[in-house]
């Protein structure tokens, strides 16, 4: 008798862990469950995930992990995703990559905000205070051991892009193959080695750069996370401008629910610009996985 | 042994992926187990075949589907019943393996466990490539090719030479070194060997027993394989290394010559040494283009056949969609698409074209002769003397007995369990003659400086100290943290200073973890490791890297591997680590 109920509670706990494991909330979840037919919205993008309704919450890389690992698009349930840059197309070419059927059937930018450098007053490298470009930033990175430069984590959108713009300041634009990224393998140490030592400053996000960290001269961020600085510090845009797009992509048709107009809203009260026309300065997504691969 | 070593065998990769979808309702299916190589190429024809009406209005209507299988485990698989369907893909009705021998081998072990044989010895081929030498032109230059024909035996003579290329008037590029895949995992690897027998024996078919025996053959085979920098799994591993250091401008001091398939040629020109072009990838032409050098003694051809299989899951009805899609692909116009992916088509009356041509590095004209391909019970004791005859190795094991290591995974275990058995059943795969010793690291665990490691075992031959490394393997427990920089740089020291120039002098080193060491710079350890190995070392070892675990350090641990001309290998997962071990124990 204990036998059996023992291996009815067994049983009992299988199917709940599958259950879990099939449906289970992703981590930092604040939305409806991952029922079928879900949208998700990139935890970076804060209050703007507010503006979709039911929308489930959660990390960008935690998102492209999940949806890369998926065997098929059935086992996503994915409507749609709202994220900060191209994180969809990344998981279209890491699921190529594997041989696996793409999830994503369209592609619209909501908004657009510029990658931007914070920097205390006067701190900006002496080859960066007149003409302020990610070529004179890559440079000050590569032979400035002094300077300290803070970022977000890779792992995250911003802290992702920023090293992008800072590698198309070593390659003169972002039509770098990831082939190339070897070529640029000393500078990127360097940048996370100043990161590093940012971070042990503590520089670990804005705020503290901001508050706590005296000895950090530069953080790059974007813009609609810097927001409106206080006057210690001052927001330059180099050149070429790169820029980050709210990028809703969706795998077939937008439910109802979804007001496109209400979320774009939300990301213009949260500093965001509106769309851009042309193109946003990044890598392509194949070169940005390469890259999130090398950094992780 | 042999056999099974060869079963083992793998092209590139084990992943089994697979395409073509659900199979249409009364439909034969004809499930394929393609090398990956071909697996591209073959999904495009089969969508196009499913929509043809040959395929829809036959009857049954007939349905290709397409999966990934190396060759090695494919023919494994095929000869244990292909067990496991829902891990493996589904089991196949055609086979098609990058060469012939591997049906050979495949009835061989049925035939060894009683069982009729799988492979019908009339499959056609689908597509060829021939086995060839590459060189970096000028190197092929200075040897007068192609008005002067090259053989193995030319290049034993190279490599004998105390001069080396300076015999040529080039100093400069220093010793011949000869790059070559391991015959017991690697389809060039195996008929570069084939073809160094038939150079040895001056034959060019029915290669014997007796003439493995011969001792004027082993002088051959051992002198040859002296020239070998070292060995490796797949052929990426030398044209990826090639590849980089062309692009830093010193591609002339990797390598000489390696033995690859002329496929890999145009792939290398083209700034794609891999073959495979990933997403962001762009093809980046290398500074020195290589030159395919067609052995004047004769070459193999790796022949794509396409085997229906004589198996117990095979219906009637499923190989007459099987061969219903072999007429298919044989069609001109499919044929003429195998030469996009730098192969010559297998259907004679097709004519061999662009890319296949002079200005691409290769000789459509070539090879002039081609070798027969052995019988398997020659196979099998070819790939054993080359046990014998392959160049041997001195190899320092260095083990990360860090904290974390102590972490479970799956089924109770800890990481160091699994890589203890695992490094202890990879100390059978190095011969008797090969050197190993055991160096543990991690904080403070000498009481001695420098405390960041501690030799367990002193190097000296694997037939005398196999059971006492085993044993100190089996005792090993986690301690602290990860010196791994530190332990990198003075591993690679150590085994510089006694370097032996009769042996691949290297050191493997597993870790699960990032370096947690006050000594943090990355770019001084690079460039300690690269001073050390760049242009004409006199004294080149390689540092061959384990990632383990999904926390070890993959970025890095690649950067240190390159900075040596080695490679990394990726174990995130525990479990695949004895399959990672075997693959780094290859390069011996």
């Amino acid at each position: 008798m204990i036998a059996r109920v023992l291996a009815l509670v067994a049983a009992v706990s299988m199917v709940a862990g599958a259950f879990v494991y099939r449906y289970g909330l992703p981590g930092g979840a604040s939305g409806g469950s991952k029922a079928a037919g879900t949208v998700v919205c990139a935890s970076e993008l804060g209050p703007v995930c507010q503006s979709i309704p039911a929308a489930v919450v959660e990390p960008a890389g935690t998102t492209t992990d999940r949806l890369i690992a998926a065997r098929g698009p059935d086992e996503t349930e994915l409507l749609a995703w709202l994220a900060p840059g191209p994180w969809a197309a990344m998981v279209d070419d890491a699921r190529k990559l594997a041989n696996k059927a793409t999830l994503f059937t369209g592609f619209e930018a909501l908004g657009r905000t510029p990658v931007v450098a914070v920097a205390k007053q006067g701190r900006l490298p002496p080859a960066c205070a007149a003409t302020p470009s990610w070529k004179c930033l890559a440079d000050a990175v590569d032979q400035d051991p002094r300077l300290l430069i803070g970022a977000d984590t890779p792992e995250s959108p911003s802290g992702l892009f920023v090293r992008a713009a800072v590698l198309n300041g070593f390659f003169g634009d972002a039509s770098y193959a990831s082939n190339d990224l070897d070529r640029a393998e000393d500078l990127l140490a360097n940048l996370e080695a100043r990161v590093g030592q940012a971070r042990a400053r503590n520089a670990t996000d804005l705020q503290r750069f901001l508050i706590q960290a005296p000895d950090v001269a530069v953080y790059l961020t974007t813009a609609a996370t810097a927001g409106t600085p206080p006057p210690t510090v001052t927001v330059v845009n180099p050149a070429p401008t790169t820029s980050v797009d709210a990028v809703l992509a969706t795998t077939g048709k937008l439910p109802r629910s979804f007001d496109k107009e209400a979320t774009a809203r939300s990301l213009l009260s949260e500093g965001w610009a509106g769309p851009g026309s042309g193109d946003d300065g990044l890598p392509s997504p194949g070169v940005l996985l390469a890259l999130r691969g090398r950094l992780s | 042994m042999v056999l099974a070593l060869l079963a083992g065998a793998c092209d590139v990769d084990v992943d089994s992926d697979r395409a073509g979808g659900d199979v249409p309702s009364g439909c034969a299916a004809v499930d394929m187990a393609v090398s990956p190589e071909k697996f591209d190429l073959l999904t495009e024809l089969a969508e196009k075949f499913n929509d043809s009406d040959g395929a829809r209005k036959a009857e049954p209507c007939a349905f290709v589907r397409v999966n990934k299988t190396s060759s090695g485990v494919g023919a494994t698989l095929l000869a244990d019943g292909w067990p496991t369907p829902g891990t493996d893909g589904p089991r196949p009705v055609i086979w098609s393996p990058s060469a012939s021998s591997w049906g050979a081998i495949l009835n061989h072990r049925l035939q060894a466990k009683g069982a009729k044989p799988m492979a019908p010895d009339d499959a056609k081929p689908f597509m060829v490539t021939p086995l060839v030498i590459a060189m970096p032109k000028p190197m092929a230059d200075a040897l007068g090719y192609p008005e002067t024909p090259i053989g193995f035996a030319d290049l034993l003579a190279l490599a004998k030479s105390p001069e080396g290329w300076a015999s040529k008037g080039h100093p400069e590029w220093g010793a011949f070194k000869l790059g070559k895949t391991n015959p017991n995992f690697s389809t060039s690897g195996l008929s570069a060997t084939i073809a160094q027998y038939y150079a040895a024996t001056g034959k060019q078919s029915d290669l014997t027993l007796e003439d493995l025996g011969r001792p004027d053959v082993d002088a051959f085979m051992r002198g040859v394989e002296s020239s070998v920098v070292h060995y490796g799994d797949i052929t990426p591993t030398f044209l990826n290394g090639l590849y980089r250091n062309d692009r830093a401008g010193a591609g002339l001091t990797y390598i000489s010559a390696v033995a690859v398939e002329e496929k890999s040629i145009l792939d290398y020109n083209a700034g794609n040494p891999d073959g495979i072009l990933d997403p962001g990838e762009q093809p980046r032409k290398p500074r020195v283009p290589l030159v395919a050098v067609y052995p004047k003694d004769g070459t193999l051809f790796s022949d794509n056949p396409f085997f229906v299989l004589d198996a117990s899951w095979v219906k009637d009805e499923q190989k007459t969609a099987a061969r219903a899609f072999e007429a298919f692909v044989q069609q001109p116009a499919n044929q003429r698409k195998v030469l996009q992916f730098g192969f010559r088509p297998g259907n004679p009356s097709v004519a061999v074209g662009e890319p296949i041509v002079r200005a691409n590095g290769v000789d459509p004209g070539q090879p002039q002769t081609t070798l027969g391909v052995p019988a398997p019970d020659v196979l099998s004791r070819l790939l054993d003397k080359w046990g014998e005859q392959r160049k041997a190795a001195k190899v320092l094991l260095v083990v990360d007995v860090s904290g974390s290591m102590g972490e479970e995974v799956e089924g109770g275990e800890t990481k160091l369990d699994l890589a203890k058995r695992a490094s202890v059943e990879a100390l059978s795969q190095f011969k008797a003659e090969d050197q190993v010793g055991l160096r543990i690291f991690s904080t403070n665990i000498s009481p001695r400086e420098p405390r960041d490691f501690l030799d367990l075992v002193p190097i000296g031959e694997i037939s005398q100290n196999r059971e006492t490394i085993a044993s100190r393997i089996n005792n090993l427990v986690p301690t602290e943290g990860t010196p791994l920089y530190t332990t990198s740089i003075a591993s690679f020291e150590f085994m510089k200073a006694q370097y032996d120039p009769e042996r691949i002098n290297a050191v493997v080193l597993l870790t699960d973890g990032r370096n947690e060491d006050d000594f943090n710079d990355l770019n001084a350890t690079i460039a300690k490791l690269r001073a050390g190995s760049e242009g004409q070392a006199r004294s080149p070892v390689r540092l061959f890297t384990i990632a383990y675990g999904s926390d070890a350090d993959k970025n890095v641990l690649k950067r240190l591997a390159e900075a040596t001309n080695a490679a990394s290998y990726d174990a995130s997962d525990p479990q695949t680590i004895n399959k990672v071990f075997t693959a780094v124990i290859s390069n011996f």
